[in-house]
């Protein structure tokens, strides 16, 4: 085995607030393997982009990390200051990109100019040499070579978002963080990106942490995925794994909730009530007050993450009830066939 | 079908917006083109039935939605109410149309009067429109809209409801004069998967247990297919085809619902569903003229698609303008060879 390119181990985020501590993310622990494409996966609050702004240290001023550790090819991040992370980590090791590329590119700057600007801080690379990567890259993504210098407003949504993605690989980094990037595109143009982040994945070593909301998009492009509800990691496991025997109930519910256009007569399944705010130390299953299947145990502990099905999947479970909650919810709805989990399409 | 007329019906509306133009214009006398957001879209709802418009975002269909409520004025075309048209409509009869025909905001978090409480916020309009048995119609209109009891919101104001709570509140509102329209407007895309899908639920149950009728407008195909029983399909304020929603997922006709059909994810590992071929963004309604306006982006386009395609009846009750799928007598056999991309 490879050794893991980043690993989260147990890693537990605050906020100051009026009210006191708030906690976001409390103990959460996945791996991202070189190469791989990873999905984060949750509904909004539960702690998916705090999680990931804690990783490059780019939490809101009252937040910060109160246990853990992030481990980056070995090296611990979550100690190293402002300016070592700014100067060995961002960018070169690990870029970033954001929901609305619209508002993160410079209106006033020609794209190519602010490739340039990354090339002279981080590279020794000539002018020439970093144009010419720059628009190799933007052939990648499905951008014409020529346009590298055109302003932002010269793109529409979709190919600002790829001029980003350009910008995020032209560091050769390892791993690139993608913030819900497609939520603000039409469907025809989200799958235009994720045609060119497939073809990145064909042609590069480079791994992807995908943050969305939306599950069908990591089913489809990840290897990995790690559902989050309420600052916890529900479930991890391989993407097909968590599909076919989900161990959490909340993957379970979340997959039936899901729309699926080839089923629109299928019953959506709905989740009762909504994730708690912790303030505080986190005692209990975040999922226990929406959970059908809770008992007294998942109030009074934390279920831990632990290993579900065969060892070398590394499939895991936070739920005390992990190895019935499957069985209990088919007994309770008679899918017998069509859309429910487990059922493989085709 | 009934003899009555449809309840809604849209006959080759237009609505264009002009540019601006700068003084360099006026001076050279430049005329700029209007932007062409709805043009000539005819739909007909009828009773008890759900409608869905879909289109990425830019190609009419709020424009047509704030039409048909009577917000923008159409450029040409005309709009019937129950068989009336809605240009002869006085005072009185545009209160009752109002009362009759509700809506459903995208964003619940700001479509709701902060400072109103629930039960103020539903009151108003029994108010406005002189209805009484108030406060009975206020909580079965919560109840319909499940929320309950009644009583546990009617004091709450939005500041304290959850996203898919306020969505629920607007639509006892828009229930609460027993409307027999109503205009939905996304109004999922703003909730969360596990909520979104409680109020699908509602919507459909609305018009199968209350009678109302429903124009659903959305960009997501996914979410309309649970609630619509017929879908349009709009590009660039035109609408290419027009099919109920079972036929039209599973076979879609234009070539541009084929590429929305197909480019929907599917939650499902297995699947292994092909990347879009599409390429290209919808670009603006302005200045198109003649022609079929996906004609650039389209992988089936011929020479014949320079003209504008009729809607052509097909069987099964859909509509599909696209050259494909017609005769063209006039036409010679190699003016009618595909030109494959």
């Amino acid at each position: 085995m490879t050794d893991p390119l980043l690993e989260v181990e147990d890693l537990t985020v605050k906020y100051r607030t009026e009210g006191g501590m708030l906690t976001a993310v409390s103990d959460a622990s996945f791996t991202i393997d070189p190469g791989e494409y990873f999905g984060l996966v949750g509904e909004s609050g539960c702690g998916k982009s705090t999680l990931t702004k804690s990783l490059l240290k780019g939490l809101d001023s009252n937040g910060q990390i109160t246990s853990g550790t992030v481990r980056y090819k070995g090296e611990e991040l979550q100690d190293l200051s402002e300016t070592e992370i700014n100067d060995r980590i961002r960018w070169k090791e690990i870029s970033w990109i954001p929901q609305s590329s619209m508002n993160s590119l410079d209106p006033l700057q020609r794209v190519s100019e602010q490739a340039l600007e990354l090339a002279a801080v981080h590279t020794d690379l000539t002018r020439e040499a970093a144009l010419e990567k720059f628009r190799d890259l933007f052939e990648i993504v499905g951008l014409p070579k020529e346009r590298v210098s055109d302003y932002p407003h010269q793109f529409s949504g979709g190919m600002q978002q790829r001029a980003v993605i350009a910008l995020a690989l032209f560091l050769d980094p390892s791993l690139i963080i993608a913030d819900e990037p497609t939520t603000a595109l039409d469907v025809i143009m989200q799958d235009q990106v994720f045609k060119y982040l497939d073809r990145i994945k064909e042609e590069t070593d480079t791994s992807v942490l995908l943050i969305t909301h939306d599950i069908s998009v990591v089913f489809e492009s990840c290897d990995r995925i790690a559902i989050m509800h309420g600052g916890q990691v529900a479930e991890t496991g391989p993407v097909t794994d968590v599909f076919d025997d989900p161990r959490h109930p909340y993957s379970i519910l979340l997959q039936e909730a899901f729309p699926d256009v080839r089923y629109p007569d299928r019953d959506l399944g709905v989740i009762e009530g909504r994730p708690p705010e912790s303030m505080g130390e986190v005692t209990q299953c975040t999922f226990a007050d929406r959970c059908p299947w809770a008992v007294e145990e998942c109030y009074e502990h934390v279920p831990p993450q632990e290993q579900v099905g065969p060892a070398d999947r590394d499939h895991t479970a936070a739920c005390f009830r992990s190895d019935e909650v499957l069985e209990l919810y088919r007994a309770e709805t008679d899918h017998s066939g069509g859309a429910n989990a487990g059922t493989t399409a085709e | 079908m009934s003899d009555d007329p449809p309840l809604l019906e849209t006959r080759d509306l237009c609505r264009y917006f002009e540019q601006d133009t700068s003084p360099l214009d006026v001076l050279l006398r430049r005329e700029s083109e209007p932007v062409e957001a709805v043009d000539g879209v005819s739909l007909t709802l009828h009773e008890n039935e759900s409608l869905g418009v879909i289109g990425e975002s830019g190609c009419g269909k709020s424009t047509l939605l704030m039409t048909l409520m009577g917000l923008h004025d159409p450029t040409d075309g005309t709009i019937f109410y129950k068989g009336r048209d809605v240009a002869d409509f006085d005072k009185a009869d545009w209160k009752a149309f109002r009362r009759d025909v509700q809506i459903i905001f995208q964003d619940p978090f700001n479509s709701l009067d902060p400072k109103l409480t629930v039960r103020e916020s539903l009151l108003e309009p029994l108010k406005i429109h002189g209805i009484g048995d108030r406060e009975r119609r206020v909580r079965e209109a919560l109840a319909n809209a499940e929320l309950n009891p009644p009583e546990a919101y009617l004091d709450r104001r939005p500041g304290q409801l959850s996203g898919g709570e306020l969505q629920r509140v607007s639509i006892a509102r828009a229930l609460v004069l027993d409307p027999d329209v109503i205009l939905a407007d996304e109004p999922v895309s703003m909730l969360d998967v596990s909520t979104q899908a409680s109020v699908l639920n509602l919507l459909s149950e609305l018009i199968d247990d209350l009678g109302v009728s429903m124009f659903y407008i959305s960009h997501d195909l996914s979410t309309v297919s649970y609630v619509c029983d017929r879908i349009n399909v709009m590009y660039l304020g035109r609408v290419v085809e027009s099919a109920p929603t079972a036929p039209l997922l599973e076979d879609p006709k234009h070539p541009y619902t084929q590429a929305l059909v197909d480019a929907i994810p599917i939650p499902d590992p297995h699947h292994g569903r092909e990347r879009t071929t599409v390429d290209g963004t919808p670009g603006n309604p302005v200045g198109l003229g003649e022609g079929c306006r996906f004609r650039d982006r389209c992988p089936d386009r011929m020479e014949i698609c320079e003209r504008t395609p009729i809607d052509h009846g097909m069987d099964g009750d859909r509509e599909v303008a696209c050259h494909l799928y017609y005769d063209h007598e006039e036409l010679t056999d190699a003016e009618a060879t595909v030109i494959r991309s």
